[in-house]
This record gives structure tokens, sequence and C-alpha cells, in this order.
């Protein structure tokens, strides 16, 4: 039984992390209908700040308090947010205004995602340690607490606010939008500044469980896991980002409990290719049919 | 109001959908476009709203500067400003004509309005009373008085019937008059009330025009560009789509309808004109197009 809940906590902890992150795919994919590989490259370099800040500065001056912490946070989510901005405004948006094809999108994100990452292998390709915060117990708590705080302002924001309504009639609708005064770049930059955001938030929140990691953090440890999660849930459904990298985060940590851990990805996308072919459109996804 | 010269747009380097439109709006009248599938009606509309692009020498001049009614100011200003312009110079004709004079760099404040604010409001004045719509950006166009109601209703599916509406007004900000303004809208369509949590993707053909057509209202257009609002609806609901748009000519909008429906739109429109492939071939009063003979065989069935 201690076994048991040993790989519920892991799980939801890190399940909680794959679901920030599931975030920003989803969200993004609803809104411009591209997936942005370079997603996993803003959770690394989110990553990458936090532990210079941590290591450089902060530390010797602050200690391993919260302060420190926040501080990593505001500081990561900015950088997060400024590189995604950047991205989108000179990789994103002219292939959107040429009308280029989805492909083309896709390997344009794909291309951007390796760029950032040999910058990041530039800056240090060696194995780097988070310094140590809270014990596990603490951070468990901690993730859980951050997660449904943001699950739900994220929530009541999409469904209450003006320009939460607006972000889905552009989902929807764009040119109709349009006609609405809605103006869609603004609706589009926001939409990666909440992922990048979310990516900086997620990172940070692994990394107080998990606490080696290198430059290639998010582009192969964590890799697909996040991506998958928003796809199995439904990529463009914001439950069903949260749903799908809980299942994850338990499916990859039970495994690991119970001595399966070389199983787990075989587990993983297993159900992932048998939940697809059940439901195309993700768990909590809708088949969505063109009216005409 | 709306002067339309020499439109043309082209699709893909060679296929001429437009060929030079020539086209007038006068502020209050109901102007009905008609022609068959493919004549070019819809992208007329969406060329002027900045959803297609059109060919250089175009040209769209919007005039909203004989309008000069209180509403107009409010549009304008906002309440706040209005009820001082009004309380400083008496009527919103004497405001409007303060605020087609000249932009000075230094405005001499009157009573409660500071320089900046009259430089604020003069300049806002000046962009959104006048100018090539052609040039203006699709989201931008509400922001001039333009409203939109595209081909196939376009209501956002998965919104509901209020949120929908709530988008209508998504450039408005005094959520007072927001309020009374769905009220307003919903005594116009009160099925729509009864609907108003359910998704618009739920709602019926008709009912989803109903909706397009209060979105657009909740901007408080100047113009409304109505794209076959009657397209596959039964004739019960194509009858009360008409008296709805009739009855919101008669309270101020202008109104710019596209119709393949031809016998109705021209039955309620002051003014039509005719469009084949691109080329306006026919315009008049629309009695008269009513009793032409060519025109009775080619659109009116008889």
């Amino acid at each position: 039984m201690d076994l048991f809940f040993e790989g519920l906590k892991n799980g939801l902890a890190l399940g909680s992390a794959f679901a920030l992150m599931a975030l920003g795919y989803s969200m993004v994919y609803g809104i411009v209908k591209m997936i942005n590989f370079a997603h996993s490259e803003f959770i690394t370099i989110g990553g990458f700040v936090s532990y210079y800040l941590c290591e450089l500065l902060l530390i010797d001056k602050l200690g391993n308090t919260v302060g420190t912490l926040l501080i990593c946070l505001l500081v990561s989510i900015v950088v997060c947010v400024v590189v995604a901005v950047i991205t989108e405004k000179f990789a994103y948006k002219p292939l959107r205004k040429k009308g280029s094809s989805r492909i083309t999108a896709l390997i344009t994100a794909i291309g951007v995602s390796y760029i950032l990452n040999g910058i990041l292998n530039a800056i240090t390709g060696e194995q780097l340690v988070f310094p140590k915060f809270f014990d596990s117990q603490t951070a468990f708590i901690i993730t859980i607490v951050v997660t449904v705080i943001l699950l739900v302002i994220l929530t009541l924001f999409v469904k209450k606010t003006k320009v939460g309504i607006a972000m889905r009639a552009v989902s929807e609708n764009e040119n109709a939008a349009k006609l609405m005064g809605i103006n869609n770049d603004f609706i589009i930059s926001l939409t990666f500044i909440i992922g990048a955001a979310l990516a900086a938030i997620g990172i940070l929140i692994y990394l107080l469980s998990n606490r080696y990691f290198r430059f290639d953090v998010g582009s192969v440890v964590i890799g697909l896991y996040p991506f998958v999660a928003a796809v199995i849930g439904g990529i463009g459904s914001l439950p069903g980002a949260v749903l799908g990298g809980l299942l994850i985060g338990l499916i990859n940590q039970f495994a690991a409990t119970y001595g399966f851990g070389a199983w787990a990805d075989f587990i993983i996308y297993g159900i992932f290719v048998v939940i697809l072919l059940f439901k195309p459109a993700g768990l909590l996804g809708k088949d969505v049919r063109e009216k005409v | 109001m709306l002067k339309i010269r020499n439109l043309s747009v082209t699709y893909n380097g060679n296929i001429k959908a437009l060929k030079g439109i020539n086209l007038d709006v006068h502020q209050g009248e109901l102007v009905v476009l008609i022609g068959s599938n493919g004549a070019g009606k819809t992208t007329l509309l969406k060329a002027l709203t900045g959803l297609v692009k059109v060919d250089s020498g175009s040209f769209a001049n919007l005039d909203l500067t004989n309008l000069t009614d209180k509403r107009t100011l409010n549009r304008f200003c906002g309440q706040k400003n209005t009820d001082l312009l009004l309380e400083i110079f008496g009527s919103s004709e004497e405001a409007f004509k303060f605020l087609q004079t000249a932009i000075n760099d230094e405005e001499e404040p009157i009573g409660k309005l500071s320089s900046r604010k009259i430089k604020s409001l003069k300049t806002k004045y000046h962009r959104y009373s006048t100018g090539d719509l052609l040039r203006v950006p699709a989201h931008k166009n509400i922001m001039y008085g333009v409203a939109h109601v595209p081909e196939g209703r376009q209501v956002f599916a998965n919104l509901t019937v209020l949120e929908n509406l709530e988008m209508g007004a998504f450039r408005r900000h005094n959520s007072q008059k927001i309020k009374e303004d769905l009220k307003e809208v919903f005594k116009r369509f009160p099925r729509l009330e009864e609907r108003k949590k359910q998704k618009a993707g739920t709602l019926s053909g008709g009912e989803q025009q109903m909706l397009a057509m209060a979105r657009a209202m909740m901007s408080k257009p100047k113009i409304l560009l109505l794209d076959e609002p009657s397209m596959g609806l039964s004739p019960i609901y194509v009858q009360e789509i008409f008296d709805i748009i009739k009855e919101i000519n008669k309270q101020g909008v202008t109104i710019l309808l596209v119709e393949q429906n031809a016998k109705a739109a021209l039955s309620i429109a002051n003014y039509g004109y005719v469009l084949e492939t691109g080329n306006i071939v026919m315009s008049g009063d629309a009695k008269e197009l009513l009793n032409n003979e060519d025109l009775k065989k080619a659109y009116l069935g008889a």
C-alpha cells in the first residue's frame, strides 16, 4: 500500500508539471491550429533561467527560501514570454500572413526548436543540479496547490472574461472574430504568452522534485510527454490537457514505483495509440465537423 | 455615406471577381445588390471589410460627417464626454461643428474639457468619421461604424447565444449601455432570450441568422452589410428576417443588403443594383427594378 501511495504522490506531482506544460501546446493549437514544437525549448529555457538565478545570484544571498523561488519564477516567466513573443513575431507570424500551409508552419516550429536547443547546448551541455528547496512532501503539496490555483484562474479567464471569450471566438472562426473588432494578432500573442508563462511555472515545479537536468530536459527527458498529454486529452481542450498530463504522470510513476520503469513509455504510448483508435479527437476533445 | 468607386478584386493573379464597381449608399437608405451565384456579391462585402485584398485604384469612401445626432456623438465620445459636450454646446449639431474644426497644437480648454481631452476627441472624430474603408484593417471596421453579417451567418457555434452577443459589443466599454442594448435586442428577438444560455450551434438556421444580425447590432453600427440573410431559410423565416431588416433600417441604420432573393429584397429596398460576373449591369429605384421586364425574366421568376 505504501508503494501505491508513493506512486500516486509522485505521479500527481509529475503529472501536474506535465499538465501545465501541455496547456501551452493545447492553447496555441486551439487558436492557431499549429503545433508549436518550440514549446519544449521554452520549457528548458525556463529551467535554465531559474537554475542560473539560483546558482549565481540568489542562493548565496537569500538562501534556499521561498523568496528565491519567487524571484526565479517571475524572471523565468518574463524570459520565456519574451522568447515566445519573439519566436511568434519573427518565425510564425510572417508565415501566417502569407497564408502558407500548416506543414510549413510545423517544419518551421521544429526548426526553431532545434535552433533554441542548439543555443542551450552551447551555453552548457553539462549535467546541472537544481538546488534543493523542500523535502518531497512539501514539494508535492506546493505542486498540487500551484497547479490547482493556476487551473482555476485559467478556466475562469477563458470562460468568463471578455478577452477569454474572444479567444474562444478566434479559435472557432478567425474572420468572424475580426468582424467583431477582435484583433487576432493580439489574441495569438496572448496565447503564446500564457503558454510560455505556464511552461516556466511547469518546469520550476518539475525541478523541485527532479533536480538533475541538462539542456535536453525539455526536448528529450520531458520530451513529447506534454504534447502527447495534450493530444490524449483532446488538443484544444484545457481540461483535456490537464487530464492527459495527470494520466501520463501517474502511469510513468506507477511503472517506476512497481519496478517497470523501463516499460513506462511502452505503456504510455500503447495507451495513447489505443485511445486515439477509439477516440481520435482525444478523451475530452470534440469531433469538429465543419458546418456548411 | 458610402461611395464605392472602381472597386476591383483579382483572385490568384488572374481571376477577376470584381471589375471596377461603382456604387453609392446614401445615409438612411436600404440599398440592395442582387445577382446570381458567383456574380461577386460576397466578394464585394468582403472587400469592404478587409477580408479580401482589392486591386490598386479601388476606393470606397465612408463619410459619417453629416451624422450629427446624439447617438453618433455618443459613439465617438462616450457617454461622459457626450454629456459634457452637450452641456457646453447645447446641441449635438453644435458639438459636431466644433469637433469638425481643425486640430490645434494648443487647444483652449473649455469648461471641464481639458486641452488634451479636446485634442483626443477631435483626433478620434477626424480619424473615424471619414476615410477610405478599403484601407481599414478588418478588425477595425467596427470602430468606423461598419458591421458585416457574413455569408452563412458564421455565429460562434461553441459560444452561448449571450457570449455571441457580448462579442458583438467587443469594442464597446460602457457595460451599462451594453446591458441596455442587450435588453433591446432581446425585445426584438425574444427567441434569442429564451435560448441565451444555449450554444449557438444548437440553434436552427433561422435563429442563427437572427443571432448573427443581433450580434452585429450590438456594435451599434451606422452601416450594416448583410450577406444573403435569407439563404437556406424556410419561407416563414425569410419573411421575418426581411421584416426585421426593414425595421432596423427605419431606426436609422443604413443598410447594404446582398441577396439572391431579388423579389423580397427589392420590395423592402430604396434602391437596387444588379451584379453580373463582376460588373454592375443595371441600377435604379427598387420599384422600377421590380417592374423591369428584363429583370423579371432573369431574377424574379416571372
